[in-house]
């Protein structure tokens, strides 16, 4: 199957990437705008949750969600995730093939419009966002940002992430960012989607297989209209190594605690040595076969969980595990045991082999379907694409020695510990 | 082997009953790269009390030995399953529900060598005192990491809340406790009672053939003798156990479930019933409604909130879960909702736009080959065809959506669990 997407300059930092899928039952849209972290990072939060919940055609949230089930019951998700050091503003929908609609509709084209119109037209009064929509969203946004201590591996994950980076953008604090939530008024919102549509890096995802002609004129229409342009320049810190270790405790009541160790890969930039890293992780904490489960998991009986998972965009190695309090030094001189074995290159063959092979076949079905690709080609919404195929090439020619260097450029920058309360029954092991 | 055809959907699949006694059906997706096995018995967590025709009592088993053994089957007196497929660099998994156990495995390459592995290790169960013993610190630790997850602990609060006798009030995995008590005699026990092939289907959707798959089965499978299965029926009053239990938990805000005990008469539910009810949930509360609206400016629920109809063998309720200040609140809205809802009836264009939606959702589906396989197992272990969803949609009228209203949601019998924040608990060290 054909996945090399075709690239459409639209404008300054704007392009659309037509991904063709064969015989699908859905066509995948999305719309993705990357902006510097440190700009707007609150208003950017609420906006992505305003523009997905109303526009000026549809201004409320009934309207809207009338106009999706009219369009065979397109899913709609608006959200904000980090690229790097970039915010990525995503709206996407997932909708019925047009092939497939029983009353002959063009769903693609319908849903590409809804976007946009959510994009540019939102639902405005007297020039301002609407005060009660977004009293409304900012309530949604805080929720949601407080809820996050609900999940306690994510939540751990990212009180080592803050340590660690605490002097990157990478760390902005999730305290800063809830109180900068609360603190969004209409204004400060209206000048941060200006400024979004000025400075953002835009690229139009469309996978199906559709009649891409119509798409592109409207995108040409409505996004190579945009005035006064200006991208923002988009840079992550990339620190390649760290000389002493920082280690952090905190307490909670829960009853499993999570230990979280945060590794500096070395790289200088996202491509950097990217495919020998990304075997080296595997290895180290990736499938069932990797080093991590099968021995601080299989062989210690330790925890439920050990993994390990390369940040590619921050040069980042993140080992994670969720384990009895009283079993944190254990844990963490095995974790750093295997990773010692890493380094020597005391793997065996065949361990390298299972990991190239796993991750080889993981990237050779991502073109099945327009979810798959859709997902795929938004991780380099920051700049160069790489084919899935291209990908898996690159990652089956990497060799023991590569692999080697790779753990050999790693060093440990964090240790955290989310405590928890199970050392009142210890004693069972 | 015959051939079960969609004309709307232009798609099809294979249905074999393979001479081993086994349920096969192949749904082949040509184009795709990749394919998805997944071979399923019908045994879950609520299957703690059994009896076959030459057993004169009932056998009662440990909670949580269905999981149990979900994880000692990949274990062998030689390499475990997951050092097999790592040779062919499948990506392999396994869950346990209230009613089923499966494996699965996907691939893009070498599925013959992986369905070989699949059919073996299933089939092939080892089982000692200290792989047994082994597995208790690695499963103590999953079941502890779920009782810090809010979301499931408030679900099966509720579950025990409104079930006082039926074992879906069990958690999945057991309890420390109770896994203790996990011998290997009573997982072969387990495992000779439901790991029968008559009591088993194999699903594959993918890049295969009907060929390639019967290939391996006549190679592996050998010819069983059915076994006759009797699951004790468990007697349920019709109120639920408890209309209010709370919890305490390490979370951010209240998080609840909020439940609607069904009063049934017969073990199952048919597909029809299923559908209507969900089309009953979107009428009631669905994202379209004006209801749910008020509930969100009402600052009563956030992006959280969502509703099920849950049902299984000898069970069935409609559950709403979600974030809240005051859940009671909630719970007092929507019953006020139902029961207005149950005088007035769903009007005749929303019960066709939230059809069309079901429609398009259901569509939809058939690109993703895991969904697929895992809805073929669903659907076989229900005694229905996989397209039968699709076309029940179609086939539904008003006035059966109005009286599965009216007959399934007894106000009368809701039950409500809580889950409370604790105190200030968060500190550093």
């Amino acid at each position: 199957m054909q996945t090399e997407p075709k690239i459409i300059r639209i404008g300054e930092k704007i392009r659309l990437l037509e991904v063709r899928s064969a015989r699908p039952k859905t066509t995948c849209i999305s719309l993705l705008l990357l902006t510097p972290m440190h700009q707007n990072p609150a208003e950017t939060t609420v906006l992505a949750s305003y523009l997905a919940h109303s526009c000026a055609r549809c201004p409320t949230l009934s309207k809207l969600n009338a106009r999706l089930e009219s369009l065979y019951g397109a899913l709609l998700s608006g959200e904000v995730s980090r690229l790097g050091e970039a915010y990525c503003l995503r709206l996407s929908v997932d909708c019925l093939a047009d092939a497939l609609a029983y009353d002959g509709q063009a769903v693609s084209r319908d849903a590409l419009e809804l976007l946009l119109d959510l994009l540019l037209e939102p639902k405005m009064q007297d020039g301002r966002f609407d005060e009660a929509q977004l009293r409304t969203e900012v309530r949604l946004c805080a929720e949601d940002l407080e809820s996050e201590q609900n999940d306690k591996r994510a939540w751990a994950l990212m009180r080592m992430l803050e340590v660690m980076c605490a002097d990157e953008p990478y760390g902005y604090p999730h305290e800063a960012l809830l109180s900068g939530v609360r603190a969004v008024t209409a204004e400060s919102m209206y000048r941060a989607w200006r400024e979004l549509l000025k400075t953002a890096h835009i690229t139009v995802q469309v996978t199906g297989d559709v009649d891409f002609a119509p798409l592109e004129a409207l995108v040409r229409t409505r996004l190579g209209a945009l005035a006064d342009r200006a991208p923002a320049e988009l840079s992550t810190v990339f620190v390649e190594r760290c000389d002493d270790v920082t280690e952090l405790t905190e307490e909670q009541d829960v009853s499993q605690s999570k230990l979280v160790l945060g590794f500096r890969t070395g790289s200088v930039n996202r491509d950097d040595d990217f495919y020998a890293r990304r075997v080296m992780a595997d290895l180290f904490g990736g499938g069932p076969y990797s080093r991590l489960f099968m021995h601080v998991r299989e062989k210690l009986s330790l925890c439920y969980y050990c993994s390990a998972r390369l940040q590619r965009q921050k040069g980042l190695l993140v080992v994670q595990s969720g384990i009895e309090r009283k079993n944190r030094d254990v844990a963490f001189r095995e974790i750093l045991r295997q990773l010692k074995v890493m380094q020597a290159g005391e793997f065996s063959d065949e361990e390298l082999t299972a990991s190239k092979k796993a991750l080889c076949d993981a990237f050779a079905g991502v073109g099945d379907t327009p979810e798959g690709l859709d997902v795929y080609y938004a991780q380099f919404a920051d700049g160069d694409i790489t084919t899935p195929e291209a990908l898996a090439a690159g990652l089956a020619a990497v060799t023991r020695e590569d692999v080697v260097r790779a753990a050999n450029a790693l060093t440990l920058d964090t240790v955290y510990l989310l405590a928890g309360n199970d050392e009142e029954d210890a004693e069972h092991a | 082997m015959r051939e079960v055809k969609n004309e709307r959907l232009s798609e099809s699949y294979f249905e074999i009953d393979h001479p081993s006694g086994l349920k096969i059906l192949v749904y082949p997706k040509p184009g795709y790269k990749s394919a998805y096995a997944v071979f399923g018995t019908r045994y879950g967590s609520i299957d703690t009390q059994f009896r076959l025709p030459e057993d004169k009592e009932f056998t009662t088993v440990p909670e949580g030995i269905a999981h149990f053994l979900e994880h000692k089957l990949f274990e062998s007196e030689e390499l475990d399953a997951f050092q097999r497929y790592a040779e062919t660099g499948a990506s392999a998994n396994a869950y346990t529900s209230f009613d089923k156990t499966c494996y699965l495995f996907s691939c893009t390459g070498n599925f013959k060598a992986s369905l070989e592995i699949l059919l073996d290790f299933v089939m092939h169960p080892y089982f000692t005192a200290a792989t047994v013993q082994k597995e208790q610190g690695i499963i103590g630790q999953e079941i502890r990491m779920c009782r810090d997850e809010p979301g499931w602990e408030a679900l099966f609060q509720l579950l025990r809340a409104m079930y006082k006798n039926h074992p879906v009030r069990i958690d999945i995995a057991g309890t420390e406790e109770s896994i203790s008590h996990i011998t290997a005699d009573l997982l072969y026990k387990c495992y000779h009672t439901f790991y029968n092939l008559s009591n088993m289907v194999l699903c594959v959707a993918g890049g295969v053939t009907a060929e390639d798959v019967l290939e391996v089965a006549d190679r592996l499978l050998p010819v069983q003798k059915p076994v006759k299965i009797e699951r004790k029926f468990h007697e349920e009053p019709r109120g639920v156990n408890a209309p209010y239990v709370e919890e305490t938990l390490a979370v951010a805000a209240p998080i609840f479930s909020l439940g609607f005990k069904e009063s049934i008469t017969t073990p199952e539910r048919t597909l029809r019933e299923i559908l209507l009810s969900r089309i009953v949930l979107e009428a009631v509360c669905g994202k379209t409604t004006p209801f749910y609206t008020e509930l969100l400016e009402a600052g009563l629920i956030n992006t959280s909130f969502d509703y099920e109809y849950f049902c299984g063998y000898g069970y069935a309720a409609t559950i709403f879960t979600g974030e809240s200040p005051d859940a009671k609140e909630v719970q007092n809205r929507l019953i006020a909702r139902i029961r207005d809802l149950q005088e007035t009836g769903i009007g005749e264009a929303d019960f066709e736009r939230i059809r069309k939606k079901l429609y398009g959702r259901a569509v939809m589906a058939f690109n993703d080959i895991d969904g697929i396989a895992n809805a073929m197992v669903a659907a076989h272990f229900c005694g229905e065809g996989l397209f039968d969803e699709v076309e029940t949609l179609g086939a539904l009228t008003l006035d059966e959506a109005n009286e599965r209203l009216r007959r399934s949601i007894d106000t009368t019998s809701a039950a409500l669990a809580v889950i409370l924040p604790k105190g200030d608990d968060v500190c550093n060290s």
